[in-house]
Protein backbone atom coordinates (compact mmCIF):
# COMPACT_ATOMS: atom_id res chain seq x y z
CA UNK A 1 0.00 0.00 0.00
CA UNK A 2 2.83 2.43 0.92
CA UNK A 3 4.66 1.52 -2.27
CA UNK A 4 1.50 2.15 -4.24
CA UNK A 5 1.12 5.54 -2.57
CA UNK A 6 4.73 6.38 -3.33
CA UNK A 7 4.46 5.37 -6.98
CA UNK A 8 1.14 7.24 -7.16
CA UNK A 9 2.92 10.39 -5.94
CA UNK A 10 5.63 9.88 -8.53
CA UNK A 11 3.06 9.35 -11.29
CA UNK A 12 1.01 12.40 -10.34
CA UNK A 13 4.10 14.55 -9.95
CA UNK A 14 5.28 13.40 -13.36
CA UNK A 15 1.95 14.13 -15.03
CA UNK A 16 1.73 17.59 -13.46
CA UNK A 17 5.34 18.40 -14.33
CA UNK A 18 5.09 17.28 -17.92
CA UNK A 19 1.65 18.84 -18.45
CA UNK A 20 2.84 22.20 -17.09
CA UNK A 21 5.97 22.12 -19.18
CA UNK A 22 3.88 21.23 -22.22
CA UNK A 23 1.84 24.36 -21.62
CA UNK A 24 4.94 26.53 -21.41
CA UNK A 25 6.29 24.84 -24.56
CA UNK A 26 3.02 25.49 -26.36
CA UNK A 27 3.92 29.15 -26.64
CA UNK A 28 7.16 28.47 -28.45
CA UNK A 29 6.21 25.27 -30.29
CA UNK A 30 3.04 26.63 -31.94
CA UNK A 31 2.06 23.25 -33.38
CA UNK A 32 -0.44 21.08 -31.49
CA UNK A 33 0.92 17.82 -32.90
CA UNK A 34 4.44 18.78 -31.84
CA UNK A 35 3.10 19.62 -28.38
CA UNK A 36 1.26 16.29 -28.06
CA UNK A 37 4.31 14.40 -29.28
CA UNK A 38 6.35 16.34 -26.75
CA UNK A 39 3.93 15.48 -23.92
CA UNK A 40 4.05 11.74 -24.65
CA UNK A 41 7.81 11.58 -25.05
CA UNK A 42 8.43 13.75 -21.99
CA UNK A 43 6.15 11.49 -19.88
CA UNK A 44 8.11 8.48 -21.00
CA UNK A 45 11.43 10.18 -20.35
CA UNK A 46 10.30 11.33 -16.90
CA UNK A 47 9.27 7.80 -15.83
CA UNK A 48 12.37 6.19 -17.33
CA UNK A 49 14.80 8.66 -15.75
CA UNK A 50 13.04 8.41 -12.38
CA UNK A 51 13.51 4.62 -12.42
CA UNK A 52 17.11 5.11 -13.56
CA UNK A 53 17.72 7.54 -10.68
CA UNK A 54 16.43 5.13 -8.01
CA UNK A 55 18.31 2.19 -9.55
CA UNK A 56 21.58 4.10 -9.86
CA UNK A 57 21.47 5.17 -6.21
CA UNK A 58 20.72 1.60 -5.12
CA UNK A 59 23.60 0.29 -7.29
CA UNK A 60 26.07 2.84 -5.93
CA UNK A 61 25.17 2.00 -2.34
CA UNK A 62 25.21 -1.75 -3.06
CA UNK A 63 28.72 -1.63 -4.53
CA UNK A 64 29.92 0.44 -1.61
CA UNK A 65 28.71 -2.24 0.75
CA UNK A 66 25.53 -0.63 2.01
CA UNK A 67 22.91 -3.29 1.42
CA UNK A 68 19.64 -1.36 1.38
CA UNK A 69 16.44 -2.95 0.02
CA UNK A 70 15.66 -1.78 -3.53
CA UNK A 71 12.00 -1.51 -2.58
CA UNK A 72 12.85 1.04 0.13
CA UNK A 73 14.90 3.14 -2.28
CA UNK A 74 12.04 3.22 -4.80
CA UNK A 75 9.62 4.09 -2.01
CA UNK A 76 11.71 7.07 -0.87
CA UNK A 77 12.38 8.16 -4.44
CA UNK A 78 8.64 8.28 -5.12
CA UNK A 79 7.85 10.28 -1.99
CA UNK A 80 10.73 12.68 -2.70
CA UNK A 81 8.79 13.84 -5.75
CA UNK A 82 6.08 15.25 -3.49
CA UNK A 83 7.18 18.92 -3.98
CA UNK A 84 6.57 18.56 -7.71
CA UNK A 85 2.82 18.46 -6.98
CA UNK A 86 3.13 22.25 -6.81
CA UNK A 87 4.54 22.33 -10.33
CA UNK A 88 1.45 23.95 -11.96
CA UNK A 89 2.39 27.11 -10.03
CA UNK A 90 5.41 27.43 -12.30
CA UNK A 91 3.06 28.74 -14.99
CA UNK A 92 3.29 32.10 -13.19
CA UNK A 93 5.57 34.18 -15.39
CA UNK A 94 9.10 34.92 -14.16
CA UNK A 95 8.44 33.83 -10.56
CA UNK A 96 7.43 30.37 -11.82
CA UNK A 97 10.66 30.05 -13.74
CA UNK A 98 12.65 30.36 -10.51
CA UNK A 99 10.16 28.15 -8.67
CA UNK A 100 10.89 25.35 -11.16
CA UNK A 101 14.53 25.30 -10.10
CA UNK A 102 13.62 25.43 -6.40
CA UNK A 103 11.16 22.52 -6.68
CA UNK A 104 13.63 20.32 -8.53
CA UNK A 105 16.35 21.07 -6.04
CA UNK A 106 13.98 20.29 -3.17
CA UNK A 107 13.35 16.84 -4.70
CA UNK A 108 17.10 16.27 -4.70
CA UNK A 109 17.50 17.43 -1.10
CA UNK A 110 14.61 15.24 0.09
CA UNK A 111 15.95 12.13 -1.63
CA UNK A 112 19.48 12.83 -0.41
CA UNK A 113 18.30 13.22 3.17
CA UNK A 114 16.15 10.10 3.05
CA UNK A 115 18.92 7.96 1.48
CA UNK A 116 21.29 9.21 4.16
CA UNK A 117 18.79 8.09 6.80
CA UNK A 118 18.06 4.75 5.13
CA UNK A 119 21.65 3.69 4.49
CA UNK A 120 22.95 5.40 7.64
CA UNK A 121 25.62 7.28 5.73
CA UNK A 122 26.88 10.88 5.89
CA UNK A 123 24.71 13.41 4.07
CA UNK A 124 27.66 14.32 1.80
CA UNK A 125 28.02 10.66 0.90
CA UNK A 126 24.37 10.33 -0.11
CA UNK A 127 24.50 13.72 -1.87
CA UNK A 128 27.23 12.36 -4.16
CA UNK A 129 25.35 9.09 -4.64
CA UNK A 130 22.21 10.95 -5.72
CA UNK A 131 23.59 13.74 -7.86
CA UNK A 132 24.22 11.84 -11.10
CA UNK A 133 20.75 10.33 -11.34
CA UNK A 134 19.15 13.63 -10.38
CA UNK A 135 21.06 15.48 -13.05
CA UNK A 136 19.94 12.94 -15.62
CA UNK A 137 16.35 13.01 -14.37
CA UNK A 138 15.99 16.77 -14.55
CA UNK A 139 18.51 17.84 -17.15
CA UNK A 140 16.68 15.71 -19.70
CA UNK A 141 13.48 17.58 -18.84
CA UNK A 142 15.44 20.80 -18.75
CA UNK A 143 16.97 20.29 -22.18
CA UNK A 144 14.93 23.16 -23.59
CA UNK A 145 17.34 25.44 -21.73
CA UNK A 146 20.08 23.89 -23.80
CA UNK A 147 18.08 24.65 -26.95
CA UNK A 148 17.50 28.20 -25.72
CA UNK A 149 18.82 29.65 -28.99
CA UNK A 150 15.93 27.99 -30.82
CA UNK A 151 13.28 29.76 -28.80
CA UNK A 152 15.04 33.08 -29.10
CA UNK A 153 14.97 32.76 -32.87
CA UNK A 154 11.16 32.97 -32.86
CA UNK B 1 -10.77 36.52 3.73
CA UNK B 2 -7.51 38.41 3.14
CA UNK B 3 -6.01 35.25 1.63
CA UNK B 4 -8.94 34.96 -0.80
CA UNK B 5 -8.60 38.61 -1.87
CA UNK B 6 -4.87 38.13 -2.30
CA UNK B 7 -5.40 34.99 -4.39
CA UNK B 8 -7.99 36.77 -6.55
CA UNK B 9 -5.59 39.65 -7.13
CA UNK B 10 -2.93 37.18 -8.25
CA UNK B 11 -5.19 35.54 -10.82
CA UNK B 12 -4.39 38.07 -13.58
CA UNK B 13 -0.70 37.27 -13.09
CA UNK B 14 -1.31 33.50 -13.15
CA UNK B 15 -3.26 33.77 -16.40
CA UNK B 16 -1.01 36.43 -17.94
CA UNK B 17 0.76 34.00 -20.32
CA UNK B 18 -2.58 33.01 -21.90
CA UNK B 19 -2.72 36.16 -24.03
CA UNK B 20 0.69 35.36 -25.47
CA UNK B 21 -0.28 31.70 -25.92
CA UNK B 22 -3.41 32.72 -27.81
CA UNK B 23 -1.44 35.15 -29.98
CA UNK B 24 1.25 32.55 -30.70
CA UNK B 25 -1.33 29.92 -31.63
CA UNK B 26 -2.72 32.17 -34.39
CA UNK B 27 0.70 32.69 -35.96
CA UNK B 28 1.61 30.71 -39.08
CA UNK B 29 4.20 27.98 -38.50
CA UNK B 30 6.43 29.29 -41.27
CA UNK B 31 5.66 32.96 -41.85
CA UNK B 32 6.20 34.11 -45.43
CA UNK B 33 8.97 36.68 -45.79
CA UNK B 34 7.40 40.12 -46.03
CA UNK B 35 8.26 42.48 -48.85
CA UNK B 36 10.39 45.35 -47.59
CA UNK B 37 8.28 48.44 -47.11
CA UNK B 38 9.16 51.68 -48.81
CA UNK B 39 10.34 54.27 -46.30
CA UNK B 40 10.47 58.04 -46.73
CA UNK B 41 13.38 60.20 -45.58
CA UNK B 42 14.65 59.28 -42.14
CA UNK B 43 13.86 61.70 -39.31
CA UNK B 44 16.80 63.02 -37.24
CA UNK B 45 15.61 60.74 -34.45
CA UNK B 46 12.58 58.61 -33.69
CA UNK B 47 11.41 58.40 -30.10
CA UNK B 48 9.20 55.58 -28.89
CA UNK B 49 7.46 56.08 -25.57
CA UNK B 50 6.73 53.11 -23.31
CA UNK B 51 4.24 53.96 -20.61
CA UNK B 52 4.34 52.57 -17.06
CA UNK B 53 2.36 49.64 -15.64
CA UNK B 54 -0.71 51.81 -15.15
CA UNK B 55 -1.07 52.08 -18.96
CA UNK B 56 -4.47 51.53 -20.54
CA UNK B 57 -3.96 51.71 -24.31
CA UNK B 58 -1.65 53.07 -26.96
CA UNK B 59 -4.12 55.75 -27.97
CA UNK B 60 -4.90 56.98 -24.51
CA UNK B 61 -2.09 58.73 -22.75
CA UNK B 62 -2.40 60.58 -19.45
CA UNK B 63 -2.40 64.38 -19.83
CA UNK B 64 0.90 64.71 -17.98
CA UNK B 65 2.61 62.08 -20.12
CA UNK B 66 1.36 63.81 -23.25
CA UNK B 67 2.65 67.13 -21.87
CA UNK B 68 6.13 65.66 -21.36
CA UNK B 69 6.27 64.31 -24.91
CA UNK B 70 5.03 67.65 -26.30
CA UNK B 71 7.74 69.48 -24.38
CA UNK B 72 10.41 67.14 -25.74
CA UNK B 73 9.13 67.64 -29.26
CA UNK B 74 9.12 71.40 -28.73
CA UNK B 75 12.72 71.34 -27.52
CA UNK B 76 13.82 69.05 -30.36
CA UNK B 77 11.83 69.97 -33.48
CA UNK B 78 11.86 67.49 -36.35
CA UNK B 79 11.99 64.28 -34.32
CA UNK B 80 9.23 61.71 -34.68
CA UNK B 81 7.46 60.65 -31.49
CA UNK B 82 5.55 57.36 -31.32
CA UNK B 83 3.38 56.93 -28.28
CA UNK B 84 0.74 54.66 -29.74
CA UNK B 85 2.43 51.40 -28.72
CA UNK B 86 0.69 49.72 -25.80
CA UNK B 87 3.59 47.67 -24.41
CA UNK B 88 1.45 45.52 -22.12
CA UNK B 89 -0.17 43.63 -24.97
CA UNK B 90 1.61 41.27 -27.32
CA UNK B 91 -0.49 42.53 -30.25
CA UNK B 92 -0.94 46.19 -29.21
CA UNK B 93 -4.53 45.38 -28.21
CA UNK B 94 -5.68 48.05 -25.75
CA UNK B 95 -7.53 47.14 -22.57
CA UNK B 96 -10.73 48.41 -24.16
CA UNK B 97 -10.12 46.25 -27.24
CA UNK B 98 -11.84 42.92 -27.94
CA UNK B 99 -11.10 41.21 -24.66
CA UNK B 100 -13.04 38.98 -22.28
CA UNK B 101 -12.79 41.54 -19.47
CA UNK B 102 -13.23 44.59 -21.70
CA UNK B 103 -16.19 45.90 -19.69
CA UNK B 104 -14.25 45.64 -16.43
CA UNK B 105 -11.23 47.53 -17.80
CA UNK B 106 -13.46 50.23 -19.29
CA UNK B 107 -15.31 50.62 -16.00
CA UNK B 108 -12.03 50.90 -14.12
CA UNK B 109 -10.75 53.43 -16.62
CA UNK B 110 -13.88 55.58 -16.22
CA UNK B 111 -13.30 55.58 -12.46
CA UNK B 112 -9.70 56.54 -13.00
CA UNK B 113 -10.70 59.54 -15.07
CA UNK B 114 -13.12 60.62 -12.33
CA UNK B 115 -10.80 59.90 -9.38
CA UNK B 116 -7.13 59.60 -10.38
CA UNK B 117 -5.02 57.05 -8.48
CA UNK B 118 -8.06 55.39 -6.87
CA UNK B 119 -7.78 51.98 -5.23
CA UNK B 120 -9.24 50.09 -8.23
CA UNK B 121 -6.28 51.23 -10.34
CA UNK B 122 -4.44 48.39 -8.65
CA UNK B 123 -6.29 45.89 -10.86
CA UNK B 124 -4.97 47.48 -14.05
CA UNK B 125 -1.51 47.72 -12.53
CA UNK B 126 -1.54 44.03 -11.50
CA UNK B 127 -2.74 42.98 -14.94
CA UNK B 128 0.07 44.93 -16.60
CA UNK B 129 2.66 43.63 -14.14
CA UNK B 130 1.59 40.15 -15.27
CA UNK B 131 2.48 41.06 -18.86
CA UNK B 132 5.79 42.56 -17.70
CA UNK B 133 6.65 39.28 -16.00
CA UNK B 134 5.73 37.42 -19.20
CA UNK B 135 8.06 39.63 -21.22
CA UNK B 136 10.94 38.99 -18.80
CA UNK B 137 10.36 35.22 -18.57
CA UNK B 138 12.85 33.14 -20.59
CA UNK B 139 10.01 30.72 -21.52
CA UNK B 140 7.34 33.14 -22.67
CA UNK B 141 9.43 36.25 -23.31
CA UNK B 142 10.76 35.37 -26.79
CA UNK B 143 7.20 35.07 -28.15
CA UNK B 144 5.87 38.12 -26.33
CA UNK B 145 8.76 40.33 -27.36
CA UNK B 146 8.48 39.20 -30.99
CA UNK B 147 4.89 40.46 -31.01
CA UNK B 148 5.88 43.77 -29.48
CA UNK B 149 8.75 44.18 -31.93
CA UNK B 150 6.40 43.51 -34.86
CA UNK B 151 4.12 46.29 -33.67
CA UNK B 152 7.10 48.64 -33.52
CA UNK B 153 8.46 47.62 -36.91
CA UNK B 154 5.22 48.89 -38.44
CA UNK B 155 5.97 52.35 -37.05
CA UNK B 156 9.74 52.75 -37.10
CA UNK B 157 12.13 53.84 -39.83
CA UNK B 158 14.97 51.33 -40.02
CA UNK B 159 17.68 53.88 -40.80
CA UNK B 160 16.86 56.60 -38.27
CA UNK B 161 18.51 56.77 -34.83
CA UNK B 162 16.07 55.41 -32.27
CA UNK B 163 15.50 56.39 -28.67
CA UNK B 164 13.21 54.44 -26.37
CA UNK B 165 11.84 56.55 -23.57
CA UNK B 166 10.39 54.30 -20.89
CA UNK B 167 8.72 55.06 -17.63
CA UNK B 168 8.85 52.58 -14.75
CA UNK B 169 7.90 49.06 -15.93
CA UNK B 170 8.01 50.25 -19.53
CA UNK B 171 11.80 49.89 -19.29
CA UNK B 172 11.56 46.08 -19.28
CA UNK B 173 9.18 46.13 -22.26
CA UNK B 174 11.67 48.31 -24.18
CA UNK B 175 14.52 45.94 -23.29
CA UNK B 176 12.46 42.92 -24.36
CA UNK B 177 11.54 44.41 -27.74
CA UNK B 178 15.04 45.78 -28.45
CA UNK B 179 16.61 42.37 -28.99
CA UNK B 180 13.91 41.44 -31.49
CA UNK B 181 14.51 44.67 -33.42
CA UNK B 182 18.21 43.96 -33.91
CA UNK B 183 17.78 42.77 -37.47
CA UNK B 184 15.43 45.60 -38.40
CA UNK B 185 17.18 48.72 -37.13
CA UNK B 186 20.39 49.83 -38.80
CA UNK B 187 21.66 51.61 -35.67
CA UNK B 188 21.51 50.21 -32.16
CA UNK B 189 18.80 52.05 -30.19
CA UNK B 190 19.30 54.10 -27.02
CA UNK B 191 17.19 53.81 -23.91
CA UNK B 192 16.31 56.52 -21.43
CA UNK B 193 14.43 55.13 -18.46
CA UNK B 194 12.53 57.41 -16.11
CA UNK B 195 12.69 55.52 -12.83
CA UNK B 196 12.90 52.36 -14.93
CA UNK B 197 12.26 48.94 -13.44
CA UNK B 198 14.69 46.50 -15.03
CA UNK B 199 14.86 42.72 -15.01
CA UNK B 200 17.76 40.47 -15.99
CA UNK B 201 16.52 40.23 -19.59
CA UNK B 202 19.58 39.77 -21.85
CA UNK B 203 17.98 42.22 -24.32
CA UNK B 204 19.80 45.01 -22.48
CA UNK B 205 22.84 44.23 -24.63
CA UNK B 206 20.93 45.35 -27.74
CA UNK B 207 21.21 49.00 -26.66
CA UNK B 208 23.98 51.37 -27.62
CA UNK B 209 23.42 53.32 -24.40
CA UNK B 210 21.09 53.00 -21.43
CA UNK B 211 20.51 55.99 -19.17
CA UNK B 212 18.55 55.53 -15.97
CA UNK B 213 17.15 58.93 -14.94
CA UNK B 214 16.23 58.61 -11.32
CA UNK B 215 14.89 61.18 -8.91
CA UNK B 216 16.36 61.61 -5.44
CA UNK B 217 12.96 60.77 -3.93
CA UNK B 218 12.30 57.75 -6.17
CA UNK B 219 13.44 55.41 -3.43
CA UNK B 220 12.37 51.82 -4.00
CA UNK B 221 10.34 51.20 -7.18
CA UNK B 222 13.36 51.07 -9.55
CA UNK B 223 14.92 48.50 -7.20
CA UNK B 224 11.98 46.07 -7.40
CA UNK B 225 13.57 43.99 -10.16
CA UNK B 226 16.27 42.84 -7.75
CA UNK B 227 13.68 40.94 -5.72
CA UNK B 228 13.05 38.20 -8.28
CA UNK B 229 15.75 38.54 -10.94
CA UNK B 230 19.05 37.10 -9.67
CA UNK B 231 20.81 38.31 -12.83
CA UNK B 232 20.67 41.82 -11.35
CA UNK B 233 22.54 40.80 -8.20
CA UNK B 234 26.09 42.11 -8.22
CA UNK B 235 27.73 38.79 -7.33
CA UNK B 236 26.36 37.24 -10.54
CA UNK B 237 29.18 38.96 -12.40
CA UNK B 238 28.69 36.77 -15.49
CA UNK B 239 25.07 37.84 -16.14
CA UNK B 240 24.38 39.87 -19.28
CA UNK B 241 23.10 42.70 -17.12
CA UNK B 242 26.30 42.92 -15.03
CA UNK B 243 28.52 42.62 -18.09
CA UNK B 244 26.59 45.44 -19.73
CA UNK B 245 26.89 47.60 -16.64
CA UNK B 246 30.65 47.04 -16.57
CA UNK B 247 30.94 47.93 -20.26
CA UNK B 248 30.25 51.57 -19.40
CA UNK B 249 27.20 51.82 -21.65
CA UNK B 250 24.88 52.01 -18.66
CA UNK B 251 24.66 55.32 -16.84
CA UNK B 252 22.71 56.39 -13.79
CA UNK B 253 21.79 60.05 -13.75
CA UNK B 254 20.08 61.85 -10.87
CA UNK B 255 17.34 63.84 -12.54
CA UNK B 256 16.42 66.02 -9.57
CA UNK B 257 14.00 65.71 -6.70
CA UNK B 258 11.49 63.55 -8.56
CA UNK B 259 9.49 60.84 -6.81
CA UNK B 260 8.02 57.82 -8.65
CA UNK B 261 4.30 58.57 -8.56
CA UNK B 262 2.69 61.80 -7.45
CA UNK B 263 2.58 65.48 -8.15
CA UNK B 264 6.35 65.74 -8.18
CA UNK B 265 7.06 62.68 -10.33
CA UNK B 266 8.83 62.70 -13.70
CA UNK B 267 5.77 64.25 -15.38
CA UNK B 268 4.65 66.44 -12.47
CA UNK B 269 3.03 69.82 -13.02
CA UNK B 270 4.20 71.05 -9.59
CA UNK B 271 6.86 73.73 -9.55
CA UNK B 272 10.36 72.80 -8.46
CA UNK B 273 11.38 74.01 -5.01
CA UNK B 274 13.44 77.22 -5.12
CA UNK B 275 12.55 77.59 -8.79
CA UNK B 276 9.07 78.92 -9.35
CA UNK B 277 9.34 78.85 -13.14
CA UNK B 278 10.10 75.23 -13.93
CA UNK B 279 7.97 72.16 -13.21
CA UNK B 280 9.18 68.63 -12.44
CA UNK B 281 7.93 67.50 -15.85
CA UNK B 282 9.81 70.28 -17.62
CA UNK B 283 12.99 69.27 -15.84
CA UNK B 284 12.59 65.68 -17.08
CA UNK B 285 11.86 66.95 -20.60
CA UNK B 286 15.09 68.98 -20.57
CA UNK B 287 17.11 65.94 -19.54
CA UNK B 288 15.61 63.85 -22.32
CA UNK B 289 15.97 66.67 -24.88
CA UNK B 290 19.68 66.91 -24.02
CA UNK B 291 20.10 63.26 -24.92
CA UNK B 292 17.93 63.52 -28.02
CA UNK B 293 20.18 66.30 -29.31
CA UNK B 294 23.26 64.24 -28.56
CA UNK B 295 22.05 61.14 -30.35
CA UNK B 296 20.03 62.55 -33.25
CA UNK B 297 21.44 62.52 -36.74
CA UNK B 298 22.67 66.11 -37.37
CA UNK B 299 22.30 65.91 -41.14
CA UNK B 300 18.58 65.26 -40.77
CA UNK B 301 17.84 68.18 -38.44
CA UNK B 302 15.44 70.69 -40.00
CA UNK B 303 17.78 73.67 -39.50
CA UNK B 304 20.66 71.83 -41.20
CA UNK B 305 18.37 70.76 -44.06
CA UNK B 306 17.28 74.38 -44.59
CA UNK B 307 20.90 75.48 -44.96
Amino acid sequence: MTLLLSLGTLWLAGILTVATETFTHLISEKSWTAVLRGFLSESLIFSATAVAWGTSVWFILYFQGFAVPFRQVVLLMGFSHFPLLAYPLTIIPSIGYRLEQILRFTVYLLFTASVSWLAEVEIIHSAFACIGGWALHFLVVERRILSWSETTRL
Amino acid sequence: MIAIIFALLLLPILFAPLETAQWASTRPLRPEPEKRKEFGPAPPLQLVYFTGVAGYSGDFLARREKALLDQIQELCPGITVHHDVFPYSVSNLPLNGERVFRTLWMWLHKWRLKIPNNVFDVLIVIRNIGQLLVSADPRYGPSYNSGLAEVMEERLHPDAPTLFLAYSGGAQMAVGAARKLEGFLTHKPHLVALGGVFTDDPGIAAFETVVQLRGKRDYWVPELGRLIYPGLWRWQFWSTWNRYRRSGKFRKVTSGLHCHVGKSDYFGFDKLPRNTEKTYGEQSAEWVAKMVKKWSNPTCRPEVRAE
